[in-house]
């Protein structure tokens, strides 16, 4: 580390960074696709996709769930939005006692007005929400604890980068194609520099939600506190259950007790300002019900939960109940609330969404230059050495690998036969086998074109996965465009984009081969003359 | 709202790039950008960026929108590099048409090259 101020926070940079790439990569590229987990699980349960077209959800849903629960101690419906478009109910049964869960669920199909029966069981969005944060196949702790490393190594990445980047300002708008080293370093400054509140937004947050696991001295409570007010939470909620089992003794009334739902739907819905997400009716069918409208924005940015202003109205259609929350109460719990809300997006409607998945494009665009960075730069003196090979074949590996693994993933979800136990499991273990023949690949057969086959094999995936979509779900694209189901269409669009990203990643790898042959030729034809 | 948003951000940010020594050609035909232009600039640039707020703000609460504004930068910023080195007549164009800090430049003494 000689040679100056500068110079030692550019090792501390490569370095840092190099130890955890493979592992940061993933953790971005897993985390961005997080930002839609809800909506992954959407297009990887081809079964709901009829669900899309529910006309009048409210109707249907109660009628539903009078056949199945009268009289139950609570019903709960979940309206299509903006996220998941489909019409899902729970409920408890009369005299059931709420467990851990939310109690039975069903997703209605929109024709028939009947449960969708047989959906198929997938990982979906949950897994790589999970593989963010954890990792898979190891201890959780231990999963996390290589998460929040990979994160304060990343953490320290960006500080140094910041230190060593020269031009800042100057090349803010630089991008130069085609010129080899200098490519690689605008296309990694493109990445980090602009979007830079991002990722230091992101890596800090992601810091402070592992800090339960990282900071050892805090108890042993490995979630940041979360543990310890979610213990409070259920003993409350058991008292409260105690309360309610003394206040609502059986009751004699076995007359039906109708309600008029649309009317009080829509009064609430221009009480609250804003689209109802979900409606609770606890005692439904009795003079005791009570209705709950929940809205489906949140009024501040400090609730990572909740949040959401609700109304309450009693069997009569007068309003009982009215809350508009204005923000997490206590410094401490609006600090967390913030952070986590802007880690995890838990605020954010469709377009901060998507502003969010960009800016984790950009990240994953800055981490997997950064490694194609390192080799490009020792191309020359290093080719062959142990370890730029190990380098090399991790890079290849662990970025074009990676989106071979998630195409083969995403194929897995629609080509494993539906009923199989496990099924979920099945998913996850094509994921890894498939990813594991990229890095067995990697490492024996790189030399081979081995970037232009596992780009090109990636990019074959994801150009067909709407194909396959169109194929393997009960509901064509044509129909998912008139019924407006957007979730899954964004999907299929976003998979021909990075099929789009991965063929030219192919072409420009092919070009450059073609290049560096013609290059040798030359060099080896001018030898011969002399 | 949010394409007015993104306009503002990207015309502030031609402000922004327009100083720069690497994108000065492409905006003036020749030279180098002077401290004084270079100023000037920068603040129309900025006032462009604070004008996109106003947008955000009509759109969403106060959190949200400082969400969004600050979401829609880096899709401005990507934007403007992205359009400057694939299509710079583009950028041109909106130079012409859009940005008020040009208008500037006669005013300012050590303007002229």
């Amino acid at each position: 580390m000689k040679g100056g101020f500068r110079k030692s926070m550019t090792w501390l940079h490569t370095w840092s960074s190099l130890v955890v790439i493979w592992v940061l990569f993933a953790i971005f590229l897993t985390g961005t696709l997080s930002f839609f987990r809800a909506e992954i699980t959407h297009w990887m349960t081809p079964e709901h996709h009829i669900s899309a077209r529910a006309e009048s959800p409210v109707l249907m849903a109660t009628s539903y769930l009078q056949s199945v629960a009268p009289f139950g101690e609570s019903w709960q419906i979940s309206l299509p939005d903006s996220r998941s478009p489909v019409l899902g109910v729970n409920w408890l049964a009369e005299g059931e006692e709420r467990q851990r869960r939310r109690g039975a669920r069903a997703v209605i199909d929109p024709v028939s007005g009947t449960a969708i029966e047989d959906a198929r069981e997938t990982a979906g969005g949950n897994f790589l929400y999970r593989f963010h944060f954890e990792l898979y196949g190891i201890p959780r702790s231990v999963g996390r604890w290589i998460v929040g490393i990979a994160s304060m190594l990343m953490f320290i990445a960006i500080i140094s980068g910041v230190i060593i980047h020269r031009k800042i300002f100057a090349d803010f708008f630089s991008f130069r194609p085609g010129k080899k080293t200098a490519s690689w370093v605008d296309a990694h400054v493109l990445g980090s520099v602009l979007a830079l509140p991002f990722h230091i937004m992101i890596t800090f947050t992601g810091l402070f939600l592992l800090a339960g696991t990282l900071l050892f001295w805090q108890g042993g409570n490995e979630r940041g506190g979360q543990q310890g007010q979610n213990a409070n939470r259920g003993h409350a909620s058991e008292e409260q259950r105690e309360e309610r089992a003394q206040a609502e003794k059986p009751s004699s009334q076995r007359e039906i007790v109708s309600l008029n739902m649309n009317a009080i739907y829509l009064e609430a819905e221009s009480l609250l300002g804003q689209p109802i997400s979900d409606i609770t009716i606890s005692k439904p069918m009795t003079h005791e019900a009570e209705v709950t409208f929940r809205g489906s924005e949140k009024s501040s940015l400090s609730h990572f939960r909740g949040g959401t202003p609700e109304v309450t109205y009693n069997v009569k259609g007068e309003l009982i109940k009215e809350n508009f929350p204005a923000g997490a109460e206590g410094p401490i719990a609006t600090t967390y609330g913030v952070l986590r809300s802007l880690h995890e997006g838990h605020f954010a409607d469709v377009l901060t969404r998507w502003l969010l998945f960009f800016s984790g494009v950009l990240g994953t665009v800055m981490v997997g230059s950064g490694a194609l960075l390192w080799s490009q730069k020792r191309e020359r003196q290093q080719v062959g050495k142990p370890g730029y090979e190990v380098v090399s074949a991790l890079n290849l590996a662990g970025i074009a690998g990676l989106f071979v693994a998630l195409g083969a993933y995403f194929w897995a979800n629609r080509l494993v036969p539906a009923g199989i136990d496990g099924r979920a499991d099945w998913e996850i273990i094509i994921f890894f086998c498939s990813w594991l023949a990229c890095i067995l690949h990697s490492v024996l057969l790189r030399q081979r074109h081995g970037w232009l086959l596992q780009l090109a094999a990636a990019g074959l995936m994801f150009l067909l996965l709407p194909a396959l979509d169109a194929l393997t779900s009960p509901v064509g694209l044509v129909a998912a465009t008139t019924a407006g189901d957007w979730v899954r269409l964004s999907f299929d669009f976003v998979s021909l984009l990075t099929a789009a990203g991965l063929w030219a990643a192919a072409y420009f790898v092919l070009s450059k081969g073609r290049k560096s042959r013609a290059r040798r030729n030359s060099v080896s034809n001018k030898k011969g003359k002399v | 709202m949010t394409l007015l948003a993104l306009l503002l951000i990207i015309l502030g940010f031609i402000h922004f790039s327009a100083s720069t020594r690497a994108s000065f050609k492409v905006f003036f035909g020749r030279g180098r950008p002077q401290t004084d232009l270079r100023n000037w600039l920068h603040i129309v640039g900025y006032l462009y960026l604070i004008a996109a707020l106003l947008p955000c703000l009509a759109g969403w609460n106060f959190q949200m929108a400082i969400v969004v504004w600050l979401g829609l930068l880096h899709v401005g910023a990507v934007g403007v590099t992205l359009m400057l080195t694939y299509s710079p007549g583009l950028v041109r164009r909106l130079w012409l048409w859009g940005c008020l800090g040009r208008l500037g430049k006669p005013f300012l003494p050590k303007a002229s090259n």
